[in-house]
């Protein structure tokens, strides 16, 4: 998948006699898909913020599908999915996750998405030529001081979701801090659509506190009260940031923010959806 | 009959064989100076100095020109070829340009040791479940007369990478020196097995332990003549 793919595609399509139709649709922030549910430790998690950076979309169309059986249709030696037959069980395949598809629609740029406080808002109008849709790819992005408040926390990072966690009579406040490589892709998001030229939709660009096929929730295996131990004071806090910036991170919170980070790089948990404006 | 074998003769030469004759066609194997003299420190974000004392590897179907080789047997690629690689076969073809270049790198058997500040760990590790490459980014043009030269290369750093996704991956060993679990300075594929795999990123594919990160990591070194890729796919 090659960013300014879509530009190469018009351009070859503009030699042919007819130009391939194409609509622009707003791609909004779908706040929907977070939901107050349990982990499997009983944990049930309630958001009161969640915010990302990412930019230059890309929509595709075919490619590889995330299915072990059809996964020796090919991927490219130097990417990571590689090798999906060898790892991925078939039974619990996605459908609609598909890689390596042909890039057909587009929305360059960098957005910072809040999905609690704002829900709806345009991050901009997606170009996407007529077809049909079945992933998306996005690069995860750290946030600059320039498209934030000053002491905005999400400053040089890529997401912040925090909440409370609350198990019986115990409710611990949680920060996750993510910060992802950079230049990061996430691809395969689903995208399943037809777009068509009388389409008069918006887009829905959603995060999933769980999975919606497997039923895994984000914070599954995070027992908040081991950690809330674990940090050095019971105090029903609990703070996960890149170990990178605090060597001295007790271990236990290292391994949640490693598996908090590889869960949320995944195309498990984000869907983009067409939604009546 | 004689104005027959004029024309036959005419129309035959209309062949591209006739018409551009024929050279060789010569495939071999490289390791590069990774595999051959070992990943030095400086290429390695954390310190580890790697060498390989074993770098087996089995190349099966291998095609190029329309033409299969014989499979070559078990090539070790840690044997010095200043460069040149190690020959697996050569065929007589047409003289032109091919692209159709395909093999199966079937089985992986690397020995070897890493090393820093005075602590050493070996490992011996085998990577047996095939991986076809094909549609390779590469020409090969095989001259009238004369060989034609296709390599097979092995990056033995991409063993290492803490990324299966980034453009731009870092070599690193911690990790790796880590899952010594029972600190024996062997690091096993059970023990890979049995420890996480922290900060590396796999991806969109499902793995959370040391080994099966390797075993996807170890199906992306084949390449050809040098930085070529190929579309990739595991076997069974």
């Amino acid at each position: 998948m090659q960013r300014g793919a879509l530009a190469l595609f018009v351009l070859t399509l503009g030699c042919l006699p007819s130009e391939a139709p194409r609509v622009e649709l707003a791609l909004v922030v779908d706040g929907s898909g977070l939901a107050t549910s349990a982990t499997d430790l009983g944990w049930t998690i309630e958001f009161e913020q969640v915010r990302m950076a990412i930019g230059e979309l890309e929509f595709t169309t075919a490619g590889e599908v995330h299915q072990a059986k059809q996964a020796s249709g090919g991927a490219w030696s130097n990417a990571g999915a590689v090798l999906l037959g060898l790892v991925l069980p078939s039974a619990h395949a996605h459908p609609g996750h598909y890689q390596g598809g042909e890039v057909i629609g587009e929305l360059p740029g960098a957005f910072v998405l809040d999905f609690i406080a704002g829900e709806g808002a345009e991050l901009g109008k997606a170009t996407l030529i007529v077809g049909e849709y079945t992933a998306a790819n996005f690069l995860f992005r750290r946030a600059s001081a320039d498209e934030l408040e000053p002491g905005d926390p999400l400053t040089g990072h890529t997401a912040i979701l925090a909440g409370t966690a609350t198990q019986g009579e115990q409710a611990i406040a949680f920060t996750l801090v993510i910060d992802s490589p950079a230049d990061r892709q996430l691809v395969g998001a689903p995208f399943e659509a037809t777009i068509e030229e009388q389409s008069e939709v918006e887009l829905g660009f959603q995060w999933l506190s769980a999975d919606p096929y497997e039923g895994d929730h984000f914070f599954d295996g995070i027992d908040f009260a081991a950690l809330d131990a674990a940090d050095g004071a019971v105090d029903q806090v609990v703070i996960l940031i890149d170990p990178e910036r605090d060597p001295a991170m007790p271990a236990a919170l290292v391994d949640a923010y490693d598996n908090l980070r590889r869960d949320f790089q995944t195309h498990d948990l984000f869907d983009i959806v067409t939604r009546e404006p | 009959m004689h104005r027959f074998a004029i024309l036959c003769s005419s129309l035959i030469c209309l062949l591209p064989a006739c018409a551009m004759g024929e050279g060789e066609v010569e495939v071999r194997a490289w390791g590069e100076a990774y595999i051959e003299e070992g990943i030095p420190a400086a290429a390695v974000s954390d310190g580890w100095a790697i060498e390989f004392s074993r770098f087996e590897v089995e190349l099966t179907d291998i095609a190029i020109a329309g033409v299969e080789l014989d499979d070559p047997g078990p090539i070790d690629l840690t044997v010095a070829s200043e460069g040149e690689g190690q020959a697996l076969g050569r065929a007589s073809v047409p003289a032109d340009s091919y692209d159709d270049a395909a093999f199966t790198l079937a089985r992986v058997s690397v020995e070897g040791s890493a090393s820093k500040g005075g602590e050493q760990l070996g490992f011996a590790w085998t990577f047996a479940t095939p991986v076809d490459f094909f549609e390779c980014e590469t020409t090969t043009s095989v001259p009238r007369d004369a060989t034609g030269v296709f390599q097979i290369t092995i990056h033995a750093d991409h063993l290492f990478y803490d990324s299966l996704v980034s453009e731009t991956p870092n070599i690193r060993f911690d990790p790796i020196a880590a899952a010594d679990l029972d600190g024996d300075g062997m690091i096993t594929q059970a023990e890979l097995a049995a420890t996480d795999i922290g900060a590396y990123d796999p991806g969109n594919l499902p793995i959370d332990d040391l080994w099966s990160y390797l075993v996807a990591l170890a199906a992306t070194m084949g390449h050809v003549d040098g930085e070529g890729h190929c579309r990739s796919s595991a076997e069974g």
